[in-house]
């Protein structure tokens, strides 16, 4: 075989050509399952919003009518404003009451790692349990309520009253995520090395000071990182609606992944549906390139 | 400035005595160094001063002042760390004013004090950037003028050259040298590295175990131990140590060493060792003391024969080991004068810089 020495040989394949035949052999399977049950779907999901379908003729292009009929529906309005309240309140509750629960357990407060292993318990639970749990407990009767009889309250109607239902579902969401993200939070917080903190006390600065001055700039990334991931996960909550209130009273709790499922699997009106998903999922993306603008910027301000 | 006063100073983890029991006396101005082998409580005895670690027993004052229960923040004083502490996501110019801001000086005070520091150490070009920008050698002068800014009554080096390169060390020794001699503050240095202590300090301490073994000058330490430890610890390469029996003999006292050598001892030292007549005792002499037997004669001196075992040559000087019994033994000759490995050479052994330990006690004689 007088080719085999000789390189680039007039049909052989060159050494970095054939690397690169073997990489592309390796992600294609990878590609191909994302094109055809992630992006496939999701272009779809885009293409149906123009059109109009109820699962039984065939779709018709009708142009902008549901985006159209979306912004006039007062239903959609009402689960857009509270989809945007819940992220809102949830991630900034998850957030600080993540982050406060992991301070205390770094400073060590007596017992603080029965509170976390109690705490953390509350992720092992499925969230139906958790809905059944606290509609128990967030009975106009319930624990909740006679936790305020010293205060002369009889009955609250934490999820029948339209001004306190949705505070309700945030307020069960960050018992259920904070202990998770107080989980994240430890972590980033055990990352920094104890010897700022002592320089920092010889330097003077006193406890709230190094918090200020040290913990949460080192933790920034952290942050940034519980912020994106729960408020994602805020925009797209749907069980905990929709099996503690199911959107009511009124429309007071509906969110827009619960109307994207009764649009799209009570009424049968798939386009209408999927215009609905193509706001959410606007959302969703605004905010996160929001967010990684405003921590890039931080993250340059520490680089220099 | 102040000097630092240490009464019966013990460290106790549970059970576990880190330090146990230190007094010390560091005048005004001084620079002493803390060295001893890793886990010697060195360490520790720096954080207990710095007020990062409780002190279990005893009492530490500055400036006459007992700190025991006085908070970091409060004592005055500035530590180099060993990984510099310098805090990320500030500037040279942040990192070294955040003590002052947190002390609430006025912003021209601070511009003025931090750039007064810069010039001193030489990174006024610095102070815009961040500590993940600067060298190694440039990461150390801002932590050093990060302490120096503050203007403390004393400064804690916490083995601060032990991450930078050998040349770099050398250079920064220097620097840290220069520095002491400008601005003279009471200063506490802690290594494991004697060289380091030896050329920095006006006063080292030697630690073990918890414990001093011995403090002095330098020139103090290196010439009259007082213990096997510190004998074996001052110098480099370390001292050799022989096994011997002190003899009564017709002409005077005399030592005799494995393998038949026997070393008279010098007349002066006569009356020091003659209690320990016929007891086993260590025999301890420096590389530095055995010599080429052609070097112009000293006073003192003993010949013998050896054969080479390992002749190590670093330019001006050659160390050369060779057996003495079962003892390995090195002595220093010049290059040019240097065998080969397995030829023999006839050295002289510097008695007047012998050492006789007594084992029972590993006190020097």
């Amino acid at each position: 075989m007088p080719g085999l020495f000789t390189l680039g040989g007039p049909r052989r394949i060159r050494f970095h050509q054939r690397v690169q035949l073997w990489g592309i052999g390796f992600v294609l399977p990878t590609i191909l399952f994302f094109a055809v049950f992630k992006f496939g779907p999701m272009l779809w999901a885009v293409g149906l919003s123009f059109m109009s379908y109820d699962m039984m003729s065939a779709p018709t292009f009708i142009g902008l009518d549901n985006y159209r009929n979306l912004v006039a529906d007062p239903v959609f309005r009402a689960s857009l404003f509270n989809t945007l309240v819940y992220i809102g309140g949830s991630t900034s509750l998850i957030t600080l009451v993540g982050l406060g629960l992991a301070v205390a357990i770094k400073t060590r407060v007596p017992g603080a790692r029965y509170y976390m292993v109690g705490m953390f318990l509350t992720n092992l639970i499925p969230i139906i349990v958790v809905c059944l749990i606290w509609r128990f407990l967030l009975h106009p009767h319930g624990l909740m309520t006679q936790l305020l009889h010293p205060f002369g309250i009889q009955r609250v109607d934490w999820l029948t009253n339209s001004s306190l239902a949705l505070p309700a579902i945030i307020f069960v969401t960050v018992w259920r995520f904070a202990p998770y993200f107080m989980v994240v939070f430890l972590a980033g917080l055990l990352a920094i090395p104890e010897d700022y903190y002592e320089a920092a006390r010889l330097d003077g600065a006193n406890a709230v000071s190094r918090f200020w001055h040290i913990t949460l700039p080192l933790l920034a990334p952290t942050i940034f990182f519980v912020v994106v991931v729960s408020a994602l996960l805020s925009a797209r909550i749907f069980l905990m609606p929709y099996f503690m209130t199911g959107g009511g009273p009124g429309n007071a709790t509906r969110v827009l992944s619960m109307l994207i499922f009764e649009t799209g699997f009570s009424y049968l009106k798939m386009g209408q549906a999927a215009a609905i998903s193509v706001v959410l999922f606007a959302i969703m993306l605004v905010f996160t390139f929001a967010q990684m603008r405003l921590f890039e910027r931080g993250e340059l301000k520490s680089v220099g | 400035m102040a000097g630092v006063t240490l009464r019966d100073v013990v460290k106790r983890y549970g059970t576990v005595e880190a330090v146990r029991g230190i007094s010390l006396d560091i005048p005004d101005k001084q620079f002493v160094a803390l060295v001893g082998p890793s886990g010697c409580g060195k360490s520790t005895m720096l954080r207990m001063i710095a007020g990062l670690e409780e002190i279990t027993e005893g009492e530490i004052c500055l400036g006459g002042e007992v700190i025991n229960d006085v908070a970091p923040k409060d004592r005055d004083i500035a530590m180099v760390f060993q990984n510099y502490a310098l805090y990320p996501h500030m500037s040279v110019f942040e990192n070294m004013s955040f003590g002052l801001r947190m002390r609430r000086i006025p912003a021209s005070e601070i511009r003025k004090r931090v750039e007064d520091a810069a010039a001193i150490l030489d990174i006024t070009e610095l102070l815009g950037r961040r500590p993940r920008q600067l060298s190694g050698g440039q990461r150390q002068r801002a932590a050093m003028g990060r302490a120096i800014v503050r203007n403390p009554q004393v400064f804690l080096f916490d083995e601060p050259l032990s991450n930078l390169d050998a040349k770099l060390r050398v250079q920064m020794r220097t620097e840290i040298k220069r520095l002491h001699q400008k601005i003279r503050t009471t200063t506490i240095y802690v290594t494991h590295d004697q060289v380091e202590a030896m050329t920095l300090a006006d006063c080292v301490v030697v630690m073990n175990g918890g414990l001093i073994e011995q403090f002095g000058p330098p020139q103090d330490l290196y010439h009259a131990p007082r213990t096997r430890f510190v004998a074996g610890f001052i110098g480099s390469p370390a001292m050799n140590f022989l096994d011997c029996r002190l003899e009564q003999r017709a002409t005077g006292l005399s030592l005799s060493l494995a393998g038949g050598l026997c070393f008279a001892v010098p007349v002066s030292r006569s009356e020091r060792y003659r209690p320990w007549v016929g007891k086993p005792i260590l025999f301890g002499l420096r590389p530095e003391h055995i010599t080429d037997v052609r070097d112009h004669a000293r006073e003192d001196r003993a010949e013998f024969t050896v054969t080479m075992d390992v002749v190590e040559s670093s330019g001006m000087e050659t160390m050369v080991y060779f057996m003495i019994g079962e003892a390995e033994v090195c002595g220093r000759v010049e290059t040019s004068r240097a065998v080969e490995p397995g030829q023999s050479m006839q050295l002289q052994a510097n008695l007047g810089h012998m050492h006789l330990i007594d084992p029972a006690t590993n006190l020097v004689i």
